[in-house]
């Protein structure tokens, strides 16, 4: 995973030029109609603190600090502990469950067991007895559950209760180890207090469309600079895959939690709770495959978002007793990234409503703002480029930025309390028809447009007019490649052919 | 070819303008003449001298004026050529070059008789040299130590503000030891060739200083805005256009920052040596300048025409990766297109805030007046392109009165002697035309005066700013109607 270099000197500069945007904000003067003044002040508020955890996050990255991550791996690989293997399935494609099998079962260390912990039968999934035999045929357990409950996490909860291994590893039906890949994990625990380890989930197949693009680019930033600062300040959590972790450490907070359907990042927050540390490795180890369909992509997001801003609102990491400051605000970093839906909502509609209504949240004029705003936005984009190797794309910033909506359904089903199923992200290409993922954003596209006509009506092409319009092209080309996706233009290019199931059903199931 | 049809047209059929009359006017001294001229003005000596030399040649006017800007502008072009091909990758250096070469702004200048282009020359010869030790830190200062030196000098003795240059010179050379990219021999040969440079001009400063540097004929600059430094950089890029156009242009910057992101969220293929240079070349001389300007105004966008290539060659770069764009033949005609559009907008448009028709104004005066009128104008230095086209015998005069002849600064402006000059007129002329074009910040009263006092008998407005007014001074004789064409 790509970690470059940033100087020191550029994170405070970058933590100056953040405080002086903000006071601008903070001159109550520059506010004109004061409620959508207020709002954009939240979301500027929530603007600068991301990025000042950011900063934050990747400050042990910069500088001389990165050669410790090399030094700190000195354990005593002579002794080696038992380690219990777990490939978790929920009625994926035998063949996919195959070829982990398999990789897993070959991997190099001397002491590993493998087990599948096959859900196919609690999920009501066709193949589950395929998967049993498959396993039969390539000589490692099977674990198959008769009693649902817990969805994943109950799942492994279940396959724990059975095995005994010191060290436990968890792997997504698709993620093909390498053989390298205990060994390797193993090496973090140089210390008795280190809990688990987590590495990079790679995608072998980022490259087949533009999802798998969009959805790897995000990825990767994510496990690269974000994932190596965590790790860096002994706040790393568990990504569901792909993790090694002691038992002892896994059993000692009752396994993964049950109530939240981000059970890995409930379970990450107690461990360390209970005086646990953890370790990040930016080394890919593993190899799985990305949603390859918008609607696969569309749930797995959901499935995050939800869970994130669960753990958000009912245990919040400030108030959890047993975290250090650090690590507090470095979960709530995490958690924090799914209210981005509600903020790019406010960022969105507050042009199109001057546009409308000709009533504007500052009076100020705009190369005022310009000039607190644009060294703040480049030199982040600097940082964030330069820490990133230039991998952030943007495409995965119009993955990230257009995920507004499916992040507001994910707020409001958390808000109403609406229960929301743990939903496996397929492993293989679905067909359908997902232009209805972007109704949100082709609405906007059609009310900017009606509202340049009423503003250019009302006061012609004044200067308010310009900037607003400025700004909802800059959301609509941010929103292009998203809705270019959702329209199937780039399969058309690539001559995919697309298939015919309507999605409007699915995306209505998925919000209930 | 395109460039010299649209400069030769543009140098032929435009008016004279303030600033082109007062060069005409340093130049027209003898050559120890230029010095005090100079040196009671803000600038440095080389393009008056230059200039007094050319026009001792070619001829006194401002066409021949025009054409050594002119030169110096192709000049310029070969040289950034040269720095292109060396330091850029092929299709960037095509589109940049075209962009360069038509920029509005650039091409106002390269026909303007001033000083710009010989800046911009000398910046680039000196960039060139420079960037060529820095690619070669071994062997540069043998081979191009000495050329950078004479470039430098001459940046030096053509506008103070090449200091800019050096200094960004010098910090991207500290950068360079520090990252040991370069030995610190080198970065100090470069800091002893700047103090050389430094060694040189001392003598003119310390000539300059003893006439009173800055005190007599420097404009008034105010305190620069957000909006000036912002509206000065879309200068650069479509030209002086009307406040409407630029404000317009000005507010689609958050779509210029999407831009930026896109480019620097996007695989960058295309190679800039030394991109840290250019960054620094194109954006710290306005960061510093704008900072100093609140201790002491000196904030104008033209000073920094060195930055131009610069600036144009990042924004080629950052569009070329955005669009994926390569040097077709339409791309460069649209760039082309586009610029000449913008420039011819920026020569005739009526709202183009540097259109100055004094040739107009001083044919209908030639028309008009009489040898019972009396012609005055304000600012007081807009006397000299006036002068230039008016032939009527009258004796021009100004608002406040100025001896240009007399060593010293221009008078202050007060009513009591505006009062006292119009009672004086009275006393001979029967009409009074005032040309108001340059507001020193007390053109609204002058004008308030004398539509108060005097039956006004027409007014027009030429060009943006620039205002003939017409008053009856007395009654006992008939005067003439009025019949030149209003513009």
């Amino acid at each position: 995973m790509a970690v470059g270099k940033v100087e020191r000197s550029w994170l405070v500069a970058a933590m100056a030029v953040s405080l002086i945007y903000f006071s601008w904000w903070l001159n109550w003067d520059n506010g004109d109609n004061k409620i959508m003044y207020g709002l954009l002040f939240g979301a500027e508020v929530y603007h600068v603190l991301s990025s000042v955890l950011f900063w934050a996050t990747i400050w042990p990255l910069a500088s001389g600090k990165r050669k410790q991550l090399v030094l700190r791996r000195a354990m005593n690989l002579g002794q080696q502990p038992s380690i219990d293997v777990f490939i978790t399935v929920a009625g994926e494609p035998v063949e996919v469950v195959e070829k982990t099998v398999r990789a897993a079962r070959d991997m190099d260390y001397g002491n590993h067991k493998v087990f599948i912990l096959n859900d196919g039968y609690v999920a009501k999934k066709d193949n589950w007895q395929d998967i049993r035999e498959m396993a039969r045929r390539e000589g490692v357990g099977c674990i198959t559950r008769l009693i649902s409950g817990g969805a994943k996490a109950g799942n492994v909860n279940n396959g724990l209760r059975l095995t005994s291994g010191e060290y436990v590893t968890i792997l997504d039906a698709d993620m093909v180890p390498q053989k390298k890949y205990l060994k390797t994990l193993l090496s973090y625990f140089d210390r008795p207090k280190v809990g688990f380890v987590q590495s990079p989930q790679f995608y072998q197949n980022w490259g087949e469309n533009e999802v798998t693009k969009g959805a790897w680019q995000q990825q990767e930033f994510f496990f690269g600079p974000i994932m190596a600062g965590k790790g860096e300040l002994n706040s790393a959590f568990i990504c569901g895959t792909n993790f090694l972790i002691k038992r002892q450490a896994l059993v000692g907070v009752g396994g993964l939690n049950e109530t939240n359907i981000a059970e890995d990042f409930v379970t990450s927050v107690k461990v360390h709770q209970a005086g646990w540390t953890s370790r990040y490795t930016t080394e890919v180890l593993a190899k799985g495959l990305a949603p390859e369909d918008l609607m696969s992509y569309y749930k797995q997001q959901l499935r995050w978002a939800r869970g994130s801003l669960e753990v958000l609102f009912s245990q919040n990491p400030l108030f959890q007793i047993g975290l250090s400051w650090g690590q507090k605000w470095q979960y709530i970093f995490s958690a924090l990234y799914y209210l981005n839906g509600l903020i790019v909502l406010v960022d969105i509609v507050v042009p199109l409503f001057f546009l409308m209504t000709g009533i504007s949240p500052v009076k100020t004029s705009s190369s005022n703002f310009a000039f607190y705003f644009i060294p703040y936005m480049l030199l982040t984009f600097l940082i964030i480029n330069s820490i990133s190797r230039g991998r952030l794309t943007f495409r995965a910033i119009s993955f990230s930025y257009s995920s507004w909506w499916l992040q507001i359904v994910a707020l409001i089903s958390v808000v109403t309390g609406k229960k929301m199923a743990f939903m496996v992200t397929p492993k293989t290409k679905q067909n359908g028809n997902y232009t209805a993922l972007a109704y949100p954003h082709m609405a906007y596209v059609g009310l900017s447009a009606i509202g340049f006509l009423v503003a250019m009506y009302r006061e012609g092409l004044s200067a308010g007019v310009v900037t607003n319009m400025a700004w909802v092209s800059f959301n609509i080309i941010i929103f292009g490649p998203f809705i270019k996706t959702a329209l199937g233009l780039n399969q058309r290019a690539e001559g995919v052919l697309r298939g015919q199931t309507p999605a409007v059903a699915e995306v209505k199931n998925i919000n209930g | 070819m395109v460039l010299g049809f649209v400069s030769g047209w543009t140098i032929f059929t435009q008016s004279i303008r303030l600033d082109e009359s007062q060069s005409l006017w340093a130049a027209s001294h003898t050559f120890g003449g230029v010095l005090k001229f100079i040196a009671l003005d803000v600038h440095t000596p080389l393009y008056p001298i230059m200039l007094h030399l050319w026009l001792t040649i070619f001829g006194y006017n401002i066409i021949a004026a025009r054409i050594l800007s002119l030169v110096f502008l192709l000049f310029s072009l070969v040289v950034l050529w040269l720095i292109l091909s060396e330091n850029v990758e092929r299709r960037l250096m095509i589109i940049s070059f075209v962009a360069v070469t038509f920029s509005p702004f650039l091409v106002w200048y390269g026909n303007e008789a001033r000083m710009y282009t010989l800046f911009m020359f000398f910046t680039l010869l000196n960039a060139l040299f420079y960037l060529r030790m820095v690619s070669n830190p071994t062997e540069g200062w043998r081979k191009w130590g000495g050329w950078y030196l004479a470039a430098g000098v001459g940046g030096v003795f053509t506008h103070y503000f090449f200091w800019l240059m050096l200094g960004i010179e010098l910090a991207y050379g500290l950068w360079r030891g520090i990252s040991k990219k370069v030995d610190w021999r080198w970065v100090r040969n470069l800091a002893l060739s700047q103090a050389g440079m430094l060694a040189l001009l001392s003598p003119w400063i310390i000539f300059a200083v003893r006439q009173g540097l800055f005190e007599n004929m420097a404009p008034s600059l105010t305190r620069p805005s957000l909006y000036g430094l912002m509206a000065g950089w879309v200068d650069y890029f479509i030209g002086y256009q009307s406040t409407q156009v630029t404000g317009t242009v000005l507010s689609l910057w958050p779509v210029a920052v999407l831009g930026v992101i896109l480019f620097l969220t996007s695989r960058v293929k295309t190679k800039i040596k030394h991109v840290g240079f250019w960054l620094m070349w194109a954006i710290l001389p306005w960061f510093v300048t704008f900072v100093v300007s609140f201790w002491r105004p000196v904030f104008l966008p033209r000073y920094l025409v060195f930055t131009l290539p610069a600036i144009l060659v990042i924004t080629s770069w950052v569009v070329i990766e955005v669009f994926r764009l390569r040097g077709r033949v339409w791309v460069l005609a649209t760039i082309m297109i586009v610029m000449l559009g913008l420039f011819w907008r920026e020569s005739n448009s009526e709202t183009s805030p540097v259109v100055e028709n004094y040739n107009q104004v001083a044919l209908a005066l030639n028309k008009e007046v009489r040898l019972t009128d009396k012609v005055v104008v304000s600012s007081p230095f807009t006397i000299i392109p006036l002068e230039y086209q008016f032939y009527r015998p009258n004796r021009i005069e100004t608002i406040p009165a100025w001896n240009r002849y007399f060593p010293g600064p221009i008078p202050s402006f007060s009513m009591e002697k505006l009062a006292s000059q119009v009672d004086d007129y009275k006393k001979t002329y029967t009409r009074l035309f005032v040309l108001l074009s340059y507001d020193q910040g007390y053109e609204a009263q002058i004008q308030d005066y004398l539509d108060h006092n005097l039956e006004r008998l027409d007014q027009r407005d030429y060009s943006e700013n620039m205002r003939l007014l017409v008053y009856r001074l007395r009654y006992d004789i008939d005067v003439p109607q009025l019949t030149a064409k209003k513009p």
